[in-house]
């Protein structure tokens, strides 16, 4: 049934393609309430930070959890310099995506020899010691009062005010990572990340050298991540240390892993989908975090790929045992 | 003088610390799990400790017993959950369980017991005595002990039982061990509830000489028995121990130096300074089998 109707969308690729464009770019103006677009802002803005995550878990077989770290050091890059240093939201795009990728390097070097859970450890450690040191390093961030006073976004010397505006900024922002992305992927770095979540050892004997492919994973990862968080920032003009605790890191895990690992369109529906079950149950906010953890475990026993996840992966595999088990049975029946 | 009692502090302090890393190294090297959940079993330790601090009327041994009771019954489902399922799948599946299993343990009690610090009684009492002008509470030494006594159980229960030898044997290679006849299920359930007894007795402990718990203490816990843990190569408990002690010991001794509020910063640094310079952790005499084969497991 699911299969068939996948089958029927690719068959028909380019109408379902011009109809979802069209209701995509059209949303705010058919939308009347203002609350309901803020939701769409919002919700975009995740689809970047899962797509800069996927990146990092799906394509390269790292598995970050700390990447409310890099959210933060985007974020903060790009209050600091648009409040201190004056600059402008375009301007601050590159560097504050600079910026994290450099923390994106800083993290790989030690984790170079690592992987698995160790891996995940130090990106835990990293987002909480971004954390603290944001916190506590008042005479720069303004500590545990946070960084107000973002300005807005200017295009051509026009102030964008309305949630419609800044809607259509994170918007083109998400179609150029997502194209960038696209292009990356299928260069040679892409295809050596695959080639190193699928199998290190085989990947390394055919010639692709591990530490700097890990390490340009990182960075680019980082590096959108950073752009999302510029974002993020100049949309909710206030920013503070509260907002990235491990608790968001959680979150967008959540959106990368429900929606799935190892394709473009994976996180775009996780965070899709994440945010629609938040602000639909939004009256049972409190139990929020839990639905998370159980989504989280249900992915895992059903579809450990995630709901689009790359189905021909390593991701993909669970229970290898007992699919062991049914083949030997089945071989013994035949005999 | 402040010297003397900061180390006395730090002691006690890294007595709980090893006592996390120790069942931490149990579960992750020992037995061959990946637990993200363990910072979360440790919270909920201390927090079935106030609970049944108001239930018993403090009664110190009946508190232990509803700790043991409450994380035994956790690991339980955690093993049926998130672990049993997946043994031989890929190891990240069962960790994003852990993950989304500690999520939920974490909202659960949070849900329960408010967002609040709780002050927890003061179950060993108050009492102190002094030595040449330093304070030295009872409940110090008292932790010390109970910590000690622990190891010894759980050193000849590793060494000198056959579940022992069962464990170690099922975390080299779980395919030889059920060609022998090990129920490799039953036994890494087993490893996993020892191990989170364990994490639950640490908690207990912590939350008596902290005096105060959070829902949310568990992730700055997790990496306090990870960051032990792993200097240990997280296969070796008597290292893991001696980190942990050492740990707190740093600790107490960085208050003098930095801002409280960079207190959690050191033992992020400890971790990954040693994932730097060291990533296979001490291997020192104690050696049993290398983090290699573990993995391999």
């Amino acid at each position: 049934m699911l299969n068939r109707a996948v089958n029927y969308v690719k068959a028909h690729r380019l109408p379902f393609f011009i109809v979802f464009a069209v209701l995509v770019l059209a949303f705010p103006i058919i939308i009347p309430s203002n609350f309901v677009r803020g939701i769409a802002v919002r919700t975009v803005l995740y689809m970047l930070f899962a797509s800069s995550l996927n990146l990092i878990n799906g394509y390269c077989g790292h598995f970050s959890i700390g990447h409310a770290g890099f959210m933060c050091i985007g974020c903060y890059t790009a209050g600091l310099l648009a409040t201190k240093a004056g600059l402008g939201f375009w301007l601050i795009v590159p560097i504050s995506g600079i910026v994290t990728s450099l923390f994106g390097l800083l993290v790989f070097l030690p984790t170079n020899r690592l992987s698995g859970m160790y891996l995940s450890i130090v990106t835990l450690g990293f987002a909480e010691i971004v954390r603290i040191i944001v916190l506590n390093w008042t005479s720069l961030t303004n500590g545990p009062l946070g960084v107000k006073g973002i300005p807005s976004i200017k295009l051509f010397g026009l102030k964008l005010t309305s949630t419609t505006e800044y809607y259509y900024v994170i918007l083109f922002l998400l179609v150029l990572s997502l194209f960038c992305m696209y292009r990356i992927l299928h260069s040679r770095v892409g295809r050596a990340w695959m080639s190193i979540r699928e199998n290190p050892d085989a990947a390394c004997s055919l010639g692709v050298e591990l530490a700097k492919y890990k390490a340009i994973n990182f960075v680019v990862g980082a590096f959108f991540c950073g752009v999302a968080g510029c974002f993020m920032a100049f949309y909710y003009r206030y920013i503070d240390t509260t907002m990235f605790t491990i608790d968001e890191s959680f979150n967008v895990l959540s959106m990368v892993i429900v929606g799935g690992m190892g394709t473009l369109v994976g996180p775009i529906l996780g965070a899709f989908v994440i945010n629609l079950i938040t602000e639909t149950f939004r009256f049972a906010s409190e139990y929020r975090m839990l639905l998370y953890g159980i989504l989280i475990i249900l992915t895992m026993w059903i579809r450990p790929q995630g709901i689009a996840g790359a189905s021909n992966s390593v991701l993909a595999t669970k229970r290898m045992a007992k699919r062991v088990q049914s083949a030997a049975k089945a071989k013994r029946s035949e005999a | 003088m402040y010297f003397v009692e900061q180390l006395i502090n730090g002691l006690s302090q890294g007595a709980i610390y090893a006592l996390m890393a120790i069942g931490f190294t149990l579960i992750a090297g020992e037995v061959g799990l990946v637990s993200f959940t363990y910072g979360d079993t440790v919270m909920l330790g201390a927090f079935s400790a106030y609970w049944a601090c108001s239930l018993f009327a403090e009664n110190f041994l009946l508190t232990v017993l509803f700790t043991i009771l409450v994380s035994s019954l956790m690991s339980i489902v955690l093993h049926a959950v998130c672990m049993a399922q997946f043994l031989d799948a890929p190891k990240h599946i069962s960790m994003i369980c852990t993950i989304g299993f500690g999520i939920i343990l974490k909202n659960a009690v949070q849900l329960i017991a408010g967002y609040e610090v709780k002050a927890m009684p003061e179950l060993l009492g108050r009492s102190y005595f002094e030595l040449g002008g330093i304070r030295i509470g009872y409940v110090k030494l008292y932790i010390v002990a109970i910590v000690i006594v622990l190891c010894a159980i759980l050193s000849f229960l590793l060494n000198r039982t056959k579940t022992g030898v069962r464990l170690r044997a099922v975390s080299q290679d779980r395919k030889a061990a059920s060609l022998i006849g090990i129920d490799v299920q039953r036994t890494t359930r087993l490893g996993n509830l020892i191990g989170c007894m364990i994490g639950g007795l640490a908690g207990l402990l912590y939350a008596i000489y902290y005096g105060s718990i959070l829902p949310t203490m568990g992730g700055a816990i997790s990496m306090k028995a990870m960051s032990a843990s792993v200097l240990g190569g997280l296969c070796n408990i008597p290292v893991a121990a001696f980190a942990g002690l050492l740990l707190g010991i740093f600790e107490n001794f960085s208050i003098a130096l930095f801002p409280q509020g960079y207190r959690d910063l050191i033992s992020f640094l400890f971790l990954i300074l040693v994932l730097v310079f060291k990533p296979h952790g001490f291997e020192f005499r104690f050696k049993k089998h290398s983090r290699k084969e573990a993995e391999h497991a």
